[in-house]
């Protein structure tokens, strides 16, 4: 079974359409990036999925569920979460305060509160700060506060926008790693990524997409080896 | 010893003007536009009091709050409803006007249902408590007292409840407390439901102190907008230290000028912000809290 199926999205903003006819698919316990050049409708498509752009055509399918017409809530608890990139926490809420937020979806305060213990356990320096106020966190401390929010939720697929944007390269190879250790416990991503090599080098599969348009796929291994890719995408 | 009794004045007119300023920041903070129908909702509260306490139901002042209060917050969550939604898709610009449209509008309405005459309540809490050459009468401490209790209730609110947070989490970024899944809709209805029972229950208690007009809520709203500068927008606490700040700088300005003029500090005070420090004194904290 899909765990996600997209077909024939066409959205935009207004009357400026930016997706002409997606189709992609995420399997259960899989990693699909999205790579392609700047306005290739990459952020889109996971808005579009989200809800945040109506789809003009074309079906968004969560485990053969049509999501159109769900809220943010109803995703949310059915296991699909967004992470936008950039401006993804609450800059003036302490730490914890922000993963309480994330957990306005979970059934009960225990559930909360057992998983909060579970992130203080990952991320000791988020126990530590805890009560600090979140806009004292570096731009690295902040992505990885958004990434708590999987395991708080414990979600079937997290869609992740551009995870590693303006970070230092070290900070990259963290996040990446978080990612990995995610998917191996079983969460599923549909991540956008414009460090394209680091992006295929995480994912099981990939889409290539240019101008609103699917234009190759397959998986990492065989982009990343793939001429046309790298003298696009991958800088030769 | 005058001055110091100046200063009590000060904190305590002062009190009133947060509880004011507080709700007109917290609308601010979250549909980012400064509602000038925020100062009718305070002399709406003040005048549906009155109805309560005048015949033909002539309650106890005291049993009248609530249901008072009670018909503030239905207006506040109607205007928020029939107006602000609607036009919630526009610009800033469109808000603002609307809301000073609004104002107009529920103005005329207390004038046309209650006259444009002083009124009062025909309550005497005028006697005191003296400390040596202090004097603080009931009214005073009953002020006081209302204006701890709300802003107590306020900050255990905000930093104890899941509401609470998410209001502040909805200030900070609405477009991304949505997709969280924060629900939006009930989190707004609460600004709204704050904003007017906190300008119901301190235009009930000026209008106790003083007298009822339809102008009230005008020159009191302009009191909140200088303290909200002055704290800077969409700062809770900011507003409420300085709606303080400019209780105590006209009850002093009275030491040096004629009572007549004190509502010019508070005009000063929009002008001076405006034009240096526009983000208010701790403008380098930003969202609520």
């Amino acid at each position: 079974m899909k765990l996600l199926e997209v077909r024939d999205l066409h959205a935009g903003y207004g009357r400026v359409t930016i997706l002409f006819g997606i189709s992609l698919a995420v399997m259960p316990r899989e990693i699909v990036c999205l790579i392609g050049p700047n306005g290739a409708g990459k952020s889109t498509v996971l808005r579009a999925i989200v809800g945040q752009l109506p789809a003009t055509r074309g079906e968004i399918l969560f485990e053969e569920m049509a999501t159109a017409g769900m809220d943010p809530q109803e995703k949310g608890t059915r296991g699909l979460i967004f992470i936008p990139q950039g401006q993804n926490i609450f800059p003036s809420l302490t730490v914890t305060e922000n993963l309480e937020m994330a957990g306005y979806l979970l059934p009960d305060r225990e559930t909360l509160k057992s998983r909060r213990e579970e992130v203080f356990a990952v991320f000791p320096w988020i126990a530590q700060r805890r009560h600090r106020p979140a806009r004292e966190l570096s731009g690295g401390q902040r992505q990885m506060l958004a990434l708590a929010r999987v395991l708080l939720m414990q979600p079937k697929l997290v869609l992740l926008d551009e995870p590693s944007l303006g970070l230092a390269p070290l900070m990259v190879e963290e996040i990446f790693e978080r990612i990995l250790q995610m998917n191996r416990q079983g969460t599923s991503f549909l991540l956008v990524e414009q460090n394209a090599r680091k992006g295929l080098a995480v994912s099981h599969r990939a889409y290539v997409l240019e101008q609103g348009r699917n234009r190759l796929q397959g998986t990492g291994r065989e982009l990343l080896t793939n001429p046309q890719v790298q003298k696009l995408y991958l800088g030769g | 010893m005058y001055y110091l009794q100046l200063v009590i004045n000060g904190i305590i007119a002062g009190s009133m003007y947060a509880l004011f300023a507080v709700g007109l920041t917290m609308v601010y903070g979250v549909f980012r536009f400064i509602n000038f129908a925020h100062g009718e909702l305070i002399a709406l509260g003040a005048y549906s009091a009155l109805f309560f306490t005048s015949p033909p139901l002539s309650l106890p002042l005291i049993w009248a709050t609530a249901p008072a209060v009670a018909c503030t917050v239905c207006v506040g969550l109607l205007q928020d409803r029939l107006v602000f939604q609607p036009l919630c898709h526009g610009t800033r610009m469109t808000l603002l006007i609307a809301s000073i449209g609004l104002s107009y509008l529920l103005r005329n309405a207390i004038q046309f249902g209650f006259g444009s005459d002083l009124l009062s309540y025909n309550v005497d809490l005028a006697a005191g408590y003296e400390w040596g050459p202090i004097i603080v009468t009931r009214m005073q401490l009953s002020m006081l007292i209302t204006a701890v209790v709300f802003l107590t209730f306020l900050y255990w609110l905000f930093t104890r409840t899941m509401l609470g947070k998410a209001l502040r989490a909805v200030a900070d970024n609405m477009e991304l407390a949505g997709i969280m899944g924060i629900p939006l809709g009930r989190v707004n209805r609460t600004v709204w439901i704050l904003a007017a029972t906190f300008a119901a229950v301190g235009g009930i208690l000026l209008a106790m102190d003083t007298s009822l007009e339809p102008m009230m809520g005008v020159i009191n709203l302009l009191k909140a907008f200088a303290a909200v500068l002055l704290g800077g927008p969409g700062n809770v606490w900011g507003a409420l230290i300085g709606g303080i700040a400019i209780g105590v700088a006209e009850n002093l300005s009275v030491a040096v000028l004629s009572p007549g003029y004190k509502d010019f500090i508070a005009f000063a005070v929009i002008l001076v912000m405006l034009l240096f420090r526009p983000g208010g004194i701790f403008s380098f904290q930003k969202g609520m809290r």
